[in-house]
């Protein structure tokens, strides 16, 4: 017999009807360090098991014989859908969701269990193998189950909250050496709950009512950084109004309440940007050694906590001549672009880095930093330009 | 005359170095012993004298900066943001001009408006404004300057504002030859209240740059005429170009340029400087006008052009007259003179009268009105339905200019007492122009200019007048003059008033310009029990609703006061907008908006439209609301579909909303619309429910549903209403003709043959309008005719043909 050989690689499947939503998975070993899988491409078990593979590459190895306990979490995104579709003013939004409650692994499964937490009593439960308790549905025990061993259930129940949806969020990130970070995020904002049908009713539902239009959005909350400051809040149209920040030294953030310039009924849309200032010695650091090499680090996720963005672009403007440019960020990203941008007096363009990152979700709130060169000295050389202007006009 | 004019000039020539605020020193040369001839005045004399330019370009550089800094007051208390309506067209034309350059524009036929005609943009627009901005836009991002063309946009007409100051000094300076008249003019102008209602940040609209255009075209032209030089006439008809391409007041200057000309003509003074001056800038600034596809070759035929080719003319033929004067005998040129100048005089009459009964050469409806101040009110509603059309209260005239109206009687005095040519062409202006700004509200617009110049003129006039009897009084009893005689005392006081009604006027004007014109206009503001400032930001919350959340090709009905704000911030299609080219189209939303529910159905079905959108403010007390505005709806609609009648929406013979208004009112698409639902919420503690907070009454239609509307948005405060229109349903409204089928209903009796826009259809289905209407047809709600547009610059529709039909 050969010997058994211990193992570092451990892989999940995903059902392939399912993997189109998933926005990620992490796995968590005993090292307790999140490890992010990496998608397999191989057609043939995709197409025999129906199933996408994972691979996982452990932060250590597995001697044959020894227990391992891995901690798979699994996102998914719009895997719920409304039932009805559409709904009037006064009606509560009903969700379904289908799902596999087996274990669905590459791997014989000796025993799964599935409890699924829903946002109140069932209207419907695919009632094999379940038992119901409120809100709760556990399914299973299943026992010794084969490899990619799956079944269907279907869940139907109430859900009246707003399902927003950010479907494209860019961030520009403008350094300046005179001491300041600017950060604009330009939001794609959408409620896909239950669409609206019928009238409106101005009467029935307005901001302050609470007993219809139970799932419009009627506003976010966001924590920016402690120091930002210089905060503003419009959309192509202007200034929105209807905006509270303050500064929280418990939580370390500005809070800030947001609310769309109308409340986002299901399947509404509504654009806005938030801008913010930080000064640039909390993000912004220099080497000691060699005072040209500068590191901007710079939280890599969402303001809003909880929603999750489809899209992501973060673009880096460094400052005019910052050269051997480098990044890091903790994740993988789907794409990345180099290109200039040209603010007041760039005449060769700044550089500017534009990372594209898919399906972003609260994981993603991380910092990233960005490495350049460049000489303190140059940030004199607008001025100086400037200078020389009104000089060879007024002279 | 002419002789004491000339010499009158060459004294002026002489001192032109010692005017200004050394011009004291003039009169004290040879005094003796006085306070003026020690030694500490006459070095502070002489430091004036070497001090006086400077300090008058700071005094002028200060003036242009306070023009600037006055007018943003809605950036600071508001924000940057495009004002009112016709500014947000504005404001669009520039964005496309900016990405698309003057050759897209050129051909730009714009498709969001005017549903189903559109409107070529590029052939209907004075573009001198647009153009003005993508230039400065361009300028600034070729020198690495990028700003957004928005900003460009609101701050333009500010700056363009501290121009007009400048303009305004050099004209007064070119009339009166005195410096400090044009500093007073330069600071009255630049902060003149009327002027600036159309030129604070964000009112982003032709006169803003106009008005400069239009003082800059005078400077220029009276420089021309001044000199008799072909350069500066020139630059007169370059800077005319100008003003054709900025807004179609130019008709102004190309009017009085030659009634002056006549005025001089018939003082006696004629000669060759002006000889010169005219018929360069004619010459000129017809062609240049022609280039203006808008105006093309209106230059030449319409009427308000008429007056300055006679006057081209009758110039050349009284010169060559004169020309031959000099070979003829004295009697055989008079006799020749009365011949040629009743031939002409006669021919020009009744060429004039040819032409106009032909219909070769017509007045636009706005001329007319000006001409006749009772024509709009009487034939086209649509022009007297503006509010800045109506005739000028006095009220408005003191709160638009201030003290202006008490300095301008002495300007007037002043020119008439000392005349000139430039003085007298500074009054034909102001007399010209207080009859115009009479009759329309906002042509005291073209009266501001007008009134600071000789608020100028008058108050310098008038201090200089009592410092001369001041320092008359200081002087040595022996050489004291008699002509300046008045006591110092009356003197002292006299200049005391006259500065404090300047600061006063200052005070005013400030005042005028932070709470009466700096309101954006899509932001209300207001304060709530605890004095804060509450921002009311209905239209944009549902304009940018409209925005979001329909399909990129709705159609939008709504009045057409809010068309270009429907393109601008929604980015939808309209029906009508301020351009009002076209009369029966807004006829027709106005029948739309006067008719029944089902009537107007059938009109907004036919004309495509997803959604009608309504002003309502009877919930937030917004008084500018389209129940207010709906009795000129009933009018204009009235006036090419008869069966609107403007009685039929009195009730008791009053306009009124509650239950004693008529049937037709309470059941008209524009009060259900307005007033859906409005019956279940209290406005007030003590009023009952649906009480009308505008019209202070509880309304007179209460619980009714809507069938072929349905609410698809109402902003916070109720202003903005939307409705969706529904599609029709399921074989509604279709009656199978055939003799099998008996469903062809019986209680149409009423309902005639052929009345139907579908009789040709080749099917016998027929398309019945509803039960229980009238037998008033809407058939020729459909059909557009450009005929009773109101206004004869109306478009050429790029080739499109527009269907002539009436079937009354």
């Amino acid at each position: 017999m050969k010997k058994k050989k211990a193992l570092n690689t451990y892989y999940i499947a995903v059902p392939r009807e399912y993997d189109q939503f998933l926005a990620l998975i992490l796995v968590r070993d005993k090292n307790n360090k999140d490890i992010v899988p990496v998608r397999i491409q191989d057609n043939s078990v995709q197409a025999q098991y129906n199933a996408t593979i994972y691979k996982v590459d452990l932060t250590h190895y597995v001697e044959s014989n020894q227990e391992e306990q891995l901690i798979i979490t699994e996102t998914y995104f719009n895997r719920m859908s409304a039932l009805p579709k559409k709904i009037t003013i006064f009606e509560d939004q009903n969700v379904e969701i289908y799902d596999n409650p087996h274990f669905f692994s590459p791997y014989p499964t000796e025993k799964s269990q599935t409890t699924y937490k829903l946002a109140s009593s069932p209207i419907f439960y695919t009632e094999e193998d379940a038992t119901a308790k409120g809100g709760n549905i556990e399914y299973g025990p299943y026992r010794n189950d084969g490899a990619f061993t799956r079944s269907k259930i279907r869940l139907h129940f109430e859900n009246t909250r707003p399902f927003p949806v950010f479907k494209n969020v860019t961030r520009v990130i403008e350094v300046s050496h005179w001491g300041n970070i600017a950060i604009e995020d330009f939001y794609k904002l959408a409620n896909e709950g239950a669409e609206l049908t019928g009238e409106y009713n101005k009467v029935d539902f307005n901001k302050y009512t609470q007993h219809t239009g139970k799932n419009s959005l009627k506003n976010l909350k966001a924590k920016l950084p402690y120091n930002s400051w210089g905060v503003y809040y419009k959309d192509e149209v202007g200034n929105i109004s209807t905006s509270r920040a303050f500064r929280d030294s418990a939580s370390n953030s500005v809070d800030m309440t947001i609310e769309p310039r109308f409340a986002l009924l299901g399947g509404w849309k509504s654009n806005f940007y938030i801008g913010y200032n930080l000064p640039a010695k909390y993000t912004l650091f220099v080497e000691k050694a060699d005072p040209t090499n500068y590191y901007l680090r710079q939280n890599s996720g969402l303001i809003f906590k909880g929603i999750m963005a489809e899209e992501f672009t973060i673009k880096v403007i460094l400052p005019e001549g910052a050269t051997e440019i480098n990044y890091q960020f903790p994740f993988p990203l789907n794409e990345v672009s180099e290109e200039k941008s040209f603010s007041y007096f760039d005449f060769e363009g700044r550089p500017t880095f534009v990372f594209k990152i898919k399906n972003v979700v609260d994981y993603h709130d991380q910092t990233f930093t960005v490495n350049y060169k460049f000489s303190q000295n140059s940030i004199i050389r607008e001025p100086l330009m400037i200078l020389a202007i009104f000089a060879a006009v007024f002279i | 005359l002419f002789f004491f004019f000339f010499k009158q000039k060459t004294a002026y020539e002489m001192l032109r170095s010692l005017v200004g605020s050394e011009m004291c020193i003039r009169d004290s040369n040879e005094g003796e012993a006085s306070v003026l001839d020690s030694p500490f005045v006459q070095t502070l004399n002489s430091n004036a004298q070497k001090w006086a330019p400077a300090l008058r370009m700071t005094i002028l550089l200060m003036i242009s900066i306070l023009a600037v800094v006055v007018r943003v007051f809605s950036v600071i208390r508001f924000e940057s943001i495009i004002h009112e309506f016709d500014p947000w067209f504005n404001y669009r034309t520039t964005q496309y001009l900016a990405k698309e350059g003057v050759y897209g524009l050129w051909n730009w036929y714009d498709s969001e408006s005017w549903y189903p005609l559109g409107r070529s943009v590029g052939g209907t627009v004075y573009p001198g404004l647009m153009v003005t901005s993508a230039s400065v836009y361009w300028v600034l991002h070729q020198l690495s300057i990028p700003v957004d063309i928005r900003n460009v946009c609101v701050f333009l007409a500010p700056v363009f504002a501290a121009f007009t100051s400048i303009a305004a000094y050099l004209m007064t300076n070119v009339i009166t030859k005195r410096p400090e008249a044009g500093l007073f003019s330069a600071l009255f102008v630049a902060i003149v209240p009327s002027y600036m209602s159309r030129s604070v940040a964000g009112s982003y609209d032709n006169e803003g740059v106009s008005i400069f255009a239009l003082v800059f075209t005078f400077y220029m032209y009276l420089k021309a005429a001044d000199t008799g030089s072909l350069l500066w006439s020139c630059g007169a008809s370059l800077a005319f170009f100008y003003m054709v391409s900025a807004w179609g007041g130019y008709a102004f200057i190309i009017n009085i340029i030659p009634i002056y000309i006549v005025a001089v003509f018939l003082s006696g003074n004629i000669n060759n400087r002006l000889y010169v001056s005219y018929t360069v800038f004619y010459v000129l600034g017809t062609i240049y006008a022609m280039q203006i596809p808008f105006v093309g070759f209106q230059a030449i035929h319409s009427s308000e052009h008429m007056a300055s080719h006679g006057v081209f003319i009758f110039l050349q033929v009284y010169m060559f007259i004169n020309w031959i004067k000099q070979y003829i005998t004295k009697s055989a040129f008079k006799a020749l003179t009365r011949l040629v100048i009743f031939t002409f005089v006669s021919l020009l009459v009744l060429g004039f009268l040819y032409l106009t009964f032909t219909g070769k050469t017509k007045w636009s409806g706005r001329s007319l009105t000006l001409l006749d101040p009772t024509y709009a009110k009487k034939f086209i509603p649509i022009i007297a339905s503006v509010s800045e059309h109506q005739a000028t209260t006095w009220s408005s005239f003191f709160f638009d200019l201030h003290y202006l109206v008490m300095f301008t009687p002495i300007g007037l005095y002043y020119c008439l007492k000392k005349p000139s040519e430039g003085k007298l062409f500074a009054a034909i202006y102001t007399v010209l122009m207080v009859y115009f700004a009479s009759v329309m509200v906002r042509l005291l617009l073209v009266l501001a200019p007008a009134v600071s110049i000789m608020s100028g003129m008058g108050v310098s006039y008038l201090i200089r007048f009592l410092i001369k009897n001041l320092k008359n009084a200081l002087k040595s009893s022996k050489k004291q003059s008699s002509k300046y005689n008045v006591p110092s005392e009356f003197s002292v006081v006299g200049i005391l008033l006259i500065s404090y009604l300047v600061c006063t006027y200052t005070f005013h004007a400030n005042i005028a310009g932070a709470e009466s014109y700096s309101h954006p206009s899509v932001i209300l503001a207001t304060r709530d029990q605890q004095g804060n400032r509450l921002i009311i930001d209905d239209f944009r919350e549902a304009y940018y609703w409209l925005r979001q959340n329909t399909k990129p090709e709705a159609k939008i009905m709504s009045w057409w006061d809010y068309g270009y704000q429907i393109t601008g911030f929604s980015n939808r299609t309209v029906l009508v907008d301020n351009n009002t080219w076209n009369n029966s189209h807004i006829a027709t939303v106005g029948t739309a908006m006067a008719s029944s529910e089902e009537d107007a159905y059938e009109i907004a079905e036919k004309l495509d439209v997803d959604y009608v959108l309504v002003i309502f403010g009877g919930y937030s007390y917004y008084s500018g609301d389209d129940i207010n505005k709906f009795l000129w709806m009933v009018r204009i609609g009235g006036g090419v579909f008869p069966h609107i009648k403007e009685e039929d929406f009195y009730g008791s013979g009053q306009y009124r909303v509650d239950g004693q208004a008529s049937q037709t009112m309470l059941n008209c698409l524009m009060y259900k619309l307005s007033y859906y639902r409005f019956d279940e919420v209290k406005t007030d503690y003590w009023k009952p429910a649906g009480y009308d907070t505008v019209r202070q009454t509880e309304i007179g239609n209460k619980g009714y549903k809507l069938r072929r509307f349905e609410e698809a948005f109402t902003s916070e405060r109720w202003i903005v209403r939307i409705f969706k229109v529904k599609p029709r349903e399921n074989r509604d409204g279709l009656y199978i003709r055939s003799k099998g089928v008996i469903n062809y209903p019986s209680d149409t009796a009423t309902f005639k043959e052929g009345s139907s826009l579908f009789t040709n259809h080749k099917y016998s289905t027929k398309v019945v309008p509803p039960k229980k209407r009238k037998t008033i047809t809407v058939s020729t709600c459909l059909l557009y005719t450009s005929d009773a547009a109101d206004d004869l610059l109306c478009v050429d529709l790029g080739g499109r043909r527009i269907i002539k039909k009436k079937k009354y």
